[in-house]
């Protein structure tokens, strides 16, 4: 194409149509021809340039590298990438680059327009760019990072920074940093809470990623701490989704809840936290289904785990709260709590009466206004939050608002052990009792003094009455100050009549001893007893109620229905069929239809095999019922401890909806009260309007 | 079978030998109750039957017949308080000089 016609065509819209015949314009615009390769300006060339606008030429020339940039360089780029080689891609941006740009900053013009050009012909790139090209340019550094090789992605990195694509270049490995710690965070550290993710991941931050990202680039020092931060972010939201795990693996899992309190910088991290274990903790722990005692064993846990997160317990507070109501609504959260604190054998948790021994305030005192070192309290605390120092037994406490459900369960429990002890022998109960004065109010605490001085006096008096008389023979006694000890529950029943009048030579006795005073008996007491039969003799600490009992068959081999032995004790059918079942039980009766007889022999076999075949037929059926529905005994027993009393049709439609594949129920409704009552009769349930677990 | 019993360990509540319903007329709690400045019941904190056959708690009686506006009468009745023989064997030769000795 003819020059002229050309440079007409370009200038067309252009007011310097009066420059297209100049020479000097000429010797420019040929050696400015971009279809040339560029090469150093002559002499000559820099003259003609000297004398003419440099701003027409300049707004000419970029005109004219727009529209050879569409043409030319852009789809060049295009293919480029489809090789799938950034660094090839760099190199011919690159190209693209010197391509344009030379020859004018050659020129020497002004400074402004170079810059000028330069940002033109990045924009001009950087459009030409395919999608890909990101998502190609972080793989490249992101393995770069990870195989600390970075010698390619350095060149392409600066390459792009100096096509002035530094913008698109730093967010591509910002991209790679992110992408690389993340994962590198969640393979390594997930689910391995029993050691220390933090300084391990500050060790490799350090010495891989920092070093690798300092030979691909200066690193300032704010750019070394947003590592460091993104780092640490990372770890805390792996931990923040662990949470409720890791709580649960207490104490293995200290390490990681270290991490977390190392990396929780923010108050957004924060309230991730407690809403993560909030909504983990009522999926999996606050359900009908799970045992008191657990949601008791993991509350504590969930203290000390996030008072190692946050010592304050601004956490601790709110996630604490939901547990606490929850296990407020349970009916046995209180006797679990007093039996732990009680040191009782048998509760899984008997190690918070360490704990208990530990002198502390029983409630919140409030801010110290003298202490010099009082900070506010953290914004996201709770309006009521209370920032006193709790331990386990503190906050065991803190789950129900007055302290008087432990005093009288407290108080219950020391009364059932203080009218069992033989030889009025208090010291262990004492002690127990001295370390629960740690946490409660000497005022709350007087009842249960009482109680123990009430047994230390029946020592001193049973000693005086029995000193004064030996026809007492067997006979001591508890005397207790009824005002001061709970209201002892008893069903009426007959004594043995020589026990009665022991009881009212007692009675007379105490009364000359302690004048213008008088007793009132209890069927309550512990009776130590043992028994001679023909083949052998055996020994039971047992109930009034029972040792009555086994007294009516002494000197008898003949059998005695319930109807007989009720009437003879004087007490309701279901009171003797008690005590009956203890017998039972123990092997000394033996019950056949509604007839106990005292076993004087072991059974020899024939018996057996005799009694064996009379319970054949319902034994089959109950076989049955238990192969069939006894895997859904635990269920049962759960739900009707958490939702009392509930009848058998809502049983049959919780089991039908519990049904699965590999646990399947396909019990009839029949069936299922058929088993119910069976457990009733085992006296693992009782009825009354509807199915409860006996206590 | 033989049962022999090696230890019968009852239980009694002791209550003060005056009719169940009837409270202390200084502090109106129950007699077996303590009165309100005493810990431990029974022994601890005795009652006090008059010869007006009303019957109080002896501190609760002891710290109004104190009072200068007493003038030693029975709270209830008015009449000089003088302790019943009933209750006298509490004190077991501990006398109350101060009732005995208003009269």
């Amino acid at each position: 194409m003819n020059k002229q016609t050309r440079l007409k065509q370009v200038f067309k819209a252009n007011k310097h149509l009066n420059l297209i015949d100049s020479k000097a314009w000429n010797i420019v615009w040929d050696y400015l021809n971009l279809d040339q390769y560029p090469l150093p300006p002559s002499k000559e060339i820099k003259i003609a340039f000297a004398s003419l606008d440099p701003s027409s030429v300049f707004s000419a020339y970029s005109s004219a590298v727009h529209s050879h940039f569409l043409k030319n360089a852009s789809p060049l780029l295009t293919h480029q990438s489809c090789d799938n080689d950034v660094c090839n891609l760099a190199n011919t941006v690159n190209v693209v680059k010197v391509h344009y740009v030379q020859r004018w900053i050659a020129l020497n013009g002004p400074p402004a327009h170079n810059q000028k050009l330069l940002d033109a012909c990045s924009a001009l790139i950087e459009v030409s760019l395919p999608s890909e090209i990101e998502q190609m340019t972080t793989d490249l550094y992101i393995h770069a990072i990870e195989a600390r090789n970075p010698e390619r992605a350095r060149t392409v990195y600066s390459v792009f920074r100096e096509c002035g694509l530094h913008t698109f270049s730093d967010s591509c490995l910002t991209s790679a940093v992110k992408h690389t710690v993340t994962s590198h965070v969640t393979n390594s550290y997930r689910k391995t809470w029993d050691s220390s993710a933090y300084d391990d991941l500050m060790y490799w931050i350090f010495n891989v990623v920092v070093s690798s990202l300092s030979y691909i680039t200066d690193l300032k020092e704010s750019e070394l701490n947003a590592v460091n931060d993104l780092a640490c972010d990372a770890l805390a939201a792996l931990r923040i989704e662990e949470i409720y795990d890791i709580v649960c693996k207490m104490p293995q899992s200290e390490p990681a809840l270290n991490d977390l309190s190392a990396t929780l910088r923010t108050p957004k991290l924060r309230l991730d936290l407690v809403n993560t274990f909030l909504s983990q903790s009522s999926i999996s722990l606050l359900r009908a289904g799970i045992p008191t005692l657990e949601i008791i064993c993991r509350y504590i846990a969930t203290m000390e785990a996030f008072r190692r997160i946050e010592p304050r317990g601004v956490l601790l507070d709110r996630v604490a709260r939901p547990i606490r109501n929850y296990l407020r609504e349970r009916s046995d959260t209180v006797s679990l709590i007093v039996a732990g604190m009680l040191n009782r054998e048998d509760s899984p948790i008997s190690y918070i009466s360490e704990s208990i021994k530990k002198k502390q305030a029983y409630r919140d005192t409030g801010d110290d206004y003298n202490d010099p070192a009082w900070v506010p309290d953290p914004v996201d605390a709770a309006p009521d939050f209370s920032s006193s120092q709790m331990d386990i037994v503190g906050s065991l406490l803190n789950i129900f608002e007055s302290n008087d459900v432990f005093i009288r369960e407290i108080s219950n429990c020391l009364a059932s052990d203080l009218l069992k002890v033989r030889e009025y022998d208090v010291n262990t109960l004492e002690s127990q009792l001295k370390a629960l004065r740690n946490r409660f109010s000497e005022a709350a605490m007087q009842s249960c003094n009482i109680m123990i001085w009430d047994v230390q006096e029946s020592a001193a008096t049973d000693a005086h009455i029995h000193q004064s008389s030996d026809d007492l023979s067997v006979f001591h006694s508890h005397i207790i100050s009824r005002y001061f000890w709970p209201s002892l529950k008893e069903e009426p029943y007959r004594l043995p009549q020589f026990i009665e009048a022991l009881q009212e030579q007692y009675g007379v006795r105490y009364s000359e001893y302690k004048p213008l005073r008088k007793l009132k008996w209890y069927g309550v007491g512990s009776v130590a007893i043992s028994l001679e039969l023909q083949d052998r003799t055996c020994a039971f600490n047992v109930t009034p109620l029972q040792a009555s009992f086994i007294l009516l068959f002494e000197d008898t081999a003949e059998g005695m229905t319930l109807d007989t032995i009720s009437q003879k004790l004087g007490c309701t059918k279901r009171v003797a069929e008690g005590a009956a079942s203890f017998w039972v039980k123990e092997g000394i009766l033996t019950q056949n239809g509604t007839i106990y007889t005292v076993v004087e022999t072991t059974q020899d076999d024939s018996d057996a095999v005799m009694e064996e075949d009379v319970e054949v037929e319902p034994k089959d059926e109950a076989q049955e019922l238990r192969d069939s529905l006894g895997a859904f005994k635990p269920f049962i027993s759960a739900m009707l401890t958490n939702l009392g009393r509930l009848p058998a049709d809502r049983i049959h439609a919780f089991l039908s909806s519990l049904s699965s594949d590999e646990n399947p129920y396909r019990s009839s409704k029949q069936e299922l009260i058929k088993y119910l009552d069976m457990l009733v009769e085992e006296d693992f349930l009782e009825f009354d309007k509807g199915y409860k677990v006996r206590k | 079978m033989k049962v022999h019993i090696e230890n019968w360990q009852g239980v009694a509540a002791w209550h003060w030998d005056v009719p169940d319903e009837e409270v202390c007329g200084i502090c109106r709690a129950n007699f077996d109750n303590t009165c309100p400045g005493c810990k431990y019941p029974g022994d601890g904190c005795p009652l006090l039957v008059g010869t007006c056959s009303h019957s109080f708690h002896e501190h609760c009686l002891v710290k109004w017949v104190m009072l200068e506006t007493s003038r030693g009468l029975c709270p209830m009745c008015r009449q000089p308080f003088v302790e019943g023989e009933r209750t006298r064997v509490l004190r077991q030769g501990r006398d109350l000089d101060l009732l005995d000795s208003d009269e």
